[in-house]
């Protein structure tokens, strides 16, 4: 059975772990491979996805150009270890260039400016729109480190972090509780994969947008590592926060279906690095995938 | 009203056939027990016996239902010495191997406890299906949806062959590591394997369970262990203090536990 093989990979690893994946474009859908994928599962950064799909309604519906630009100080945002984030000083960018820093290098500042712009509300609707039911985006970036700051009682991420990333305290903090942080389930991700691959969520022009930049994701850590082939492409975005280790991702063998995957983990250790369990994603997706490949078309 | 003591009235007076020896048995004077019959068929509205002047004798309503006052009698003397029977259970405990016959020991006499061995793995899936009440595992480990205690450090020292000039755990690098195979708890080993790879030292590792067969390997010169116990002592084995971070970390994971006996056994690990 693949999916007792991919819970002996999480195991392995010492990780909890979530997986769905399916075929697109496939009438019937046919198989698909199931470890708890109905479960709620933290999101992290992967939410980064369904906020670009709300900002690329407002392009679509004329509410917001997507090259008009918009003026970002760094000093102002939520810290983050990527793009704007690790910036000095202020720039100008358009919206979709914006997009562009938030999707391939996941970062936290331009996401929780697009939060800013696009509101939650407008991606709670998008999510009731969808029937995406399983999911619940409660805040940003920002939201998350200013919780986790209150519950671990300090003043920086960085030492929010530092204390979240010892192995000799547990400490529970509600950005591990997919019931009070920003949550989905592996099968309501692959479902919006198959949305946006079947340009059925915003026009067809802006979900080949959203494609290209998933394409572009700089991370080869995770999903893309179960596929270092030539003539694979993998459109992925990841989500990170502590022990929580995630990524969605389409890989597209060329003459073959995509298959979309969606992998979330939970280590049992506490350490910010674990290159085992991001090991442990890049296999558990390479076993789904390549149990459910087309062959050649 | 006290329905079992009253039935228990009922089936004494039924099974004699006269209320002043049924007193006699039950311990009592006649006139509660007479008073107590009385109470009952108000209570119920049902008459129960027919008193005449040889003494009593049961009605038909009073023959139908005593097979039932036995029955419920019955239930409630299985239901006080079940009630028994579980508070004077031992906990039946699980540990990891890691764990010393000192602690065990230690937690042995902190409560009414049977304990048993067995890797975390195991112990987590045992908790779970309930055939152990609660198990110390080594820590990091997956505990799925269990109750989970504080992370507990236990002072550990490594033991290296006699003689071996060893000030700290670099200077071990010719020896391969004797410890507990990794299917015992990857995340633990692996988390430990990191720490010592920090530390400047990359062993080999051969597995060795217990503090019997990790002396056993480092007596015979073959490899370096670590062990929580703080008495151990053995021939050809010498012991050398390390920094607190290789203290063996362990948790206390439970499904339900009482509040004394939890304290009962952090207590003994501390």
């Amino acid at each position: 059975m693949i999916e007792q093989r991919i819970r002996d990979v999480f195991v392995d690893a010492g990780t909890a772990g979530w997986l769905h994946a399916m075929p697109l474009h496939r009438t019937p859908p046919g198989r698909e491979v199931d470890v708890d994928a109905d479960e709620p599962v933290v999101m992290a950064s992967v939410y980064k996805l369904v906020l670009l799909v709300a900002l690329c309604r407002r392009f679509e519906d004329g509410l917001l150009d997507p090259q008009s630009t918009v003026r970002v100080n760094p000093a102002s945002c939520t810290p983050g270890p990527t793009g704007i984030s690790t910036f000095l000083d202020p720039i100008t960018m358009s919206w979709r260039d914006l997009a562009a820093s938030m999707m391939t290098v996941s970062d936290n500042a331009a996401a929780d400016v697009i939060l800013g712009e696009v509101g939650l509300d407008a991606v709670q609707r998008l999510l009731v729109e969808e029937d995406l039911t399983g999911t619940r985006i409660i805040g940003g970036t920002a939201d998350v480190a200013a919780t986790l700051m209150r519950e671990t009682g300090t003043s920086t991420t960085a030492q929010a972090f530092a204390l979240i990333s010892d192995n000799d305290e547990v400490r529970t903090v509600s950005a591990y509780n997919p019931v009070y942080t920003s949550a989905t389930t592996p099968r309501d991700m692959t479902r919006l994969l198959s949305l946006i691959w079947s340009d059925a969520v915003v026009s067809a022009e802006q979900c080949a947008f959203i494609r290209r930049l998933m394409g572009m994701q700089v991370w080869s850590h995770r999903i893309r590592a179960g596929f270092p082939f030539g003539d694979v492409r993998v459109s992925g975005k990841t989500g990170t926060i502590g022990a929580v280790r995630n990524e969605i991702a389409v890989v597209e063998y060329a003459g073959e279906l995509p298959i979309a995957v969606a992998v979330f983990t939970f280590a049992a250790r506490a350490d910010l690095a674990l290159p085992a369990v991001d090991a442990a994603i890049a296999e558990a997706a390479r076993l789904a995938v390549t149990d459910l490949r087309s062959g050649r078309l | 009203m006290d329905l079992l003591r009253h039935l228990g009235f009922f089936v004494t007076v039924a099974e004699e056939g006269h209320f002043g020896k049924a007193a006699e048995r039950l311990g009592m004077t006649q006139p509660p027990v007479s008073q107590g019959v009385q109470r009952l068929e108000r209570r119920l509205g049902v008459r129960l016996f027919s008193r005449g002047s040889r003494g009593v004798g049961l009605t038909p309503a009073g023959t139908e239902l005593l097979p039932q006052a036995y029955a419920l009698l019955g239930a409630a003397e299985r239901f006080v010495a079940e009630a028994g029977r579980l508070r004077d259970r031992a906990i039946r405990v699980g540990v990891i191997p890691q764990l010393s016959s000192w602690h065990v020991a230690a937690i042995a006499a902190s409560a009414r406890v049977t304990v048993t061995t067995a890797s975390s793995v195991e112990l987590v899936d045992a908790v779970m299906s309930g055939e152990l009440d609660c198990a110390a595992v080594h820590h990091p480990a997956l505990v799925t949806s269990l109750e989970c205690g504080p992370v507990v450090k236990i002072p550990s020292w490594a033991l290296v062959p006699h003689g071996h000039k060893a000030s700290g755990i670099k200077d071990l690098h010719c020896l391969p590591f004797a410890t507990a195979p990794r299917s015992h708890g990857t995340a633990a080993f692996d988390l430990f394997a990191d720490r010592l790879r920090a530390a400047g030292l990359d062993p080999a590792f051969v597995p060795a369970v217990d503090d019997r067969e990790i002396v056993a390997a480092v007596a015979a010169r073959r490899a370096f262990g670590m062990t929580c116990d703080p008495h151990l002592r053995a021939p050809g084995v010498d012991r050398v203090a390390v920094d607190e971070e290789f203290s063996l970390r362990v948790r206390l994971v439970w499904r339900s536990l009482g509040d004394d006996v939890r304290e009962a056994l952090m207590g003994a690990l501390t």
